[in-house]
């Protein structure tokens, strides 16, 4: 198990001990763009998305579902409001922990906290590998590096949140899947 | 006539103030009052705000196109009437992707729901873009006489051309019976440029379940911003 993995399982100890689980249904937000995160959530079932609201159109950019940890991620380091809004596409059920929860488990003793930083080292890079993402060109090469990362992303997400997320037209992405 | 192009710009922007604000105040209504409708034929808040969204969507990025190419040393010659021409048939191709797209939702979703609040978001973020780009054609106007007249005509010219929209708009709503829709654009107390028709709707009539009568001003600065 990597340090990452063990802070994550430490977290959802927590969370499964502590919360209640929690629903909102289709179509209701956790987060709203101006909203301060203070929470970290875990997707029991169902599936949500973050997305960033331009003039023009709502910008898919973390997609979550059963397992999923998830939040508005900048707001809740830096408590600044949240760019973000996450929506449930569908009936979802989540737990959640604070971010003071959060520090104070990463705290605890100096094992937790080397868990704390690789866990922020992994996000880090997951986020490098969106960027690089973003850059290619090609849609089918796109489209192939998320399914590395999620496998299962179809069978959670509807396929035209997938294609925002890639950054192509829901067309597009049922071309390339079927080519 | 510079004085003209900046009184026009200020007056835009007052206008547009006043509609931002009134928006922001559609947020403290529930979902289900942004979404209600009188009758399958109505529109409501959220489907006229989006409806407006749609040809943000179209307008924002020509306008920005315009104002940028104002801003370069020497535009070509023939610029000028290139514009106007790809801004007729522009014009015409948005209107029909415009039908499609607002008809297919309202057929498969009477209720409306799939629109949320983000629907307003999106339209005050419009409503920023749009004052940006205002402001940025006052720039181009004072520092830059020569680009300040031709921009005159231009918005000039764009106005008179929103307004021939604008009747299309209209034409369109009275055959699908989208009548409050109809009577906002067409309220008494329209921006003086939108005179030409103003037929003196009463506003007082009970359209509007929600609003106290006062809110009417703020739907018809609305769609002003969009004039």
């Amino acid at each position: 198990m990597t340090n990452a993995q063990g802070f994550i399982s430490k977290l959802m100890t927590a969370m499964e001990r502590a919360g209640e689980e929690e629903v909102i249904s289709k179509g209701e937000f956790l987060v709203k763009e101006g909203d301060i995160e203070r929470n970290l959530y875990l997707i029991v079932s169902g599936a949500v998305r973050v997305f960033y609201l331009s003039e023009f159109e709502e910008q898919t950019v973390r997609l979550g579902y059963e397992g999923s940890l998830i939040n508005s991620l900048s707001s809740f380091i830096k408590g600044t409001p949240s760019e973000f809004y996450i929506e449930a596409l569908r009936k979802t059920t989540f737990k959640l922990i604070s971010r003071d929860q959060v520090l104070q488990l990463a705290n605890e003793d100096s094992a937790s906290l080397k868990q704390y930083i690789s866990l922020l080292e992994t996000l880090v890079t997951q986020q490098i590998d969106r960027e690089i993402d973003l850059l290619i060109t090609s849609p089918s090469e796109r489209l192939k590096r998320v399914l590395e990362r999620s496998p299962h992303l179809f069978q959670h997400i509807p396929l035209k949140y997938i294609a925002s997320y890639l950054r192509m037209t829901p067309e597009t992405l049922s071309r390339i899947r079927n080519s | 006539m510079q004085t003209n192009a900046d009184q026009l710009i200020e007056e835009m922007i007052s206008i547009m103030e006043r509609s931002t604000c009134a928006v922001r105040k559609f947020k403290e209504l529930s979902t289900g009052q942004l979404n209600y409708k009188k009758d399958p034929e109505q529109w409501s808040i959220l489907e006229c705000i989006e409806h407006l969204n749609l040809y943000g969507d179209f307008y924002l990025p020509e306008i920005e196109k315009q104002i940028q190419a104002h801003k370069t040393a020497n535009p070509p010659a023939t610029f000028k009437s290139g514009i106007i021409g790809n801004y007729f048939a522009n014009l015409m191709m948005v209107k029909e992707e415009k039908i499609k797209k607002m008809k297919s939702p309202a057929d498969k979703n009477p209720s409306g729901c799939q629109l949320s609040v983000t629907t307003i978001e999106r339209f005050l973020k419009q409503q920023e873009l749009l004052k940006l780009l205002l402001l940025q054609a006052r720039y181009v106007d004072l520092t830059r006489t020569k680009a300040a007249i031709s921009l005159t005509r231009l918005i000039k010219l764009r106005l008179e051309i929103r307004f021939g929209f604008l009747f299309t708009i209209l034409k369109g709503m009275f055959f699908r019976r989208k009548s409050w829709v109809l009577r906002i654009i067409t309220g008494n107390r329209l921006h003086p440029f939108c005179d030409q028709i103003s037929v003196g709707i009463n506003i007082n009539d009970s359209q509007f379940p929600f609003l106290p009568i006062g809110k009417i001003d703020y739907y018809i600065a609305i769609v002003c911003s969009f004039c």
